[in-house]
């Protein structure tokens, strides 16, 4: 259902921001971080989903979900800014691979199995690598279900896509996840236990 | 609650346990879940593996805060906003 747009006063626009945005600004920034591993660039992204989601406030429907609708103009952001990068002849597109493999069809689901003994003694930044090589698509989705936790729904308009998509191509993030990781602790020396 | 639960096959797990660990299913399915899989050790041992991987993520991946000089510019920039 399309929101009806409302002129709003700027005391009112004031009051939805600060009552409804800020409180989610965090969150925006940590996932501007991990999209972009850069803190510059992370900091250019949140402000322009700011000024963007008051600009277009009249849009937003008071008392909803602002996180989820801020965190949809981000990513949007951040993907707009990252195919206009991607354009450049010596950078490597893996979206279009990564969607292209997307299925509903959940008929044959791999299974990763990640023993804990593995992963409990890991590091907090060997992992924030890891989640940084997986191709956007991936990482985002692992961002936006296992680190903001937000629903399958969610998740889906975030990304404007079905939801068997939201889950599937969560599956397949977790297993490249894992499997990056048993490699960072097979490198570190790490034993598995069996 | 054996006599009320469908006979366990470990197929069901890989599909439903993230729908588990997610909060995807409603309570109901989420305890008879949890029920069946108390009957296949197995099953039971992955699902912890499963819970501990989830919460691992969320634990040790670094979180960052927006630093004070970058909430000013944000404030800054909403007041020269008509």
């Amino acid at each position: 259902m399309p929101v009806e747009k409302v002129n709003l006063s700027k005391a009112e626009k004031d009051r939805i921001f600060n009552r409804e945005f800020l409180p989610h600004m965090d969150a925006l920034y940590n996932f501007a971080f991990h999209l972009t591993s850069d803190e510059d660039d992370a900091n250019d992204l949140v402000q322009e989903t700011f000024l963007k989601g008051y600009r277009f406030i009249s849009s937003y429907q008071q008392g909803t979900n602002a996180k989820a609708w801020l965190f949809k103009i981000l990513k949007n952001g951040f993907i707009n800014d990252y195919r206009r990068k991607s354009k450049q002849p010596n950078r490597v597109d893996y979206d279009d691979i990564v969607s292209f493999h997307d299925t509903d069809d959940e008929g044959h689901v791999e299974y990763v199995d990640l023993r804990q003994e593995l992963f409990q003694g890991m590091l907090g930044d060997e992992v924030t690598r890891a989640l940084s090589e997986l191709p956007v698509d991936f990482k985002t989705i692992i961002l936006l279900c296992d680190i903001e936790e937000f629903s399958y729904e969610e998740i889906a308009k975030i990304i404007d896509i079905p939801i068997g998509t939201v889950r599937s191509r969560l599956h397949r993030a977790r297993n490249i996840l894992k499997e990056k990781l048993r490699e960072y602790a097979r490198q570190e020396g790490y034993k598995e236990k069996r | 609650m054996d006599q009320q639960l469908p006979k366990h096959d470990c197929r069901n797990f890989v599909k439903k346990v993230f729908l588990v660990l997610d909060g995807e299913l409603p309570e109901e399915e989420r305890n008879l879940f949890i029920a069946d899989i108390q009957r296949c050790k197995g099953c039971l041992e992955h699902y912890s593996i499963e819970k501990t991987f989830k919460d691992f993520l969320s634990v040790k991946l670094e979180r960052k805060e927006c630093t004070n000089k970058l909430r000013e510019e944000i404030k800054t920039m909403i007041n020269k906003e008509a």
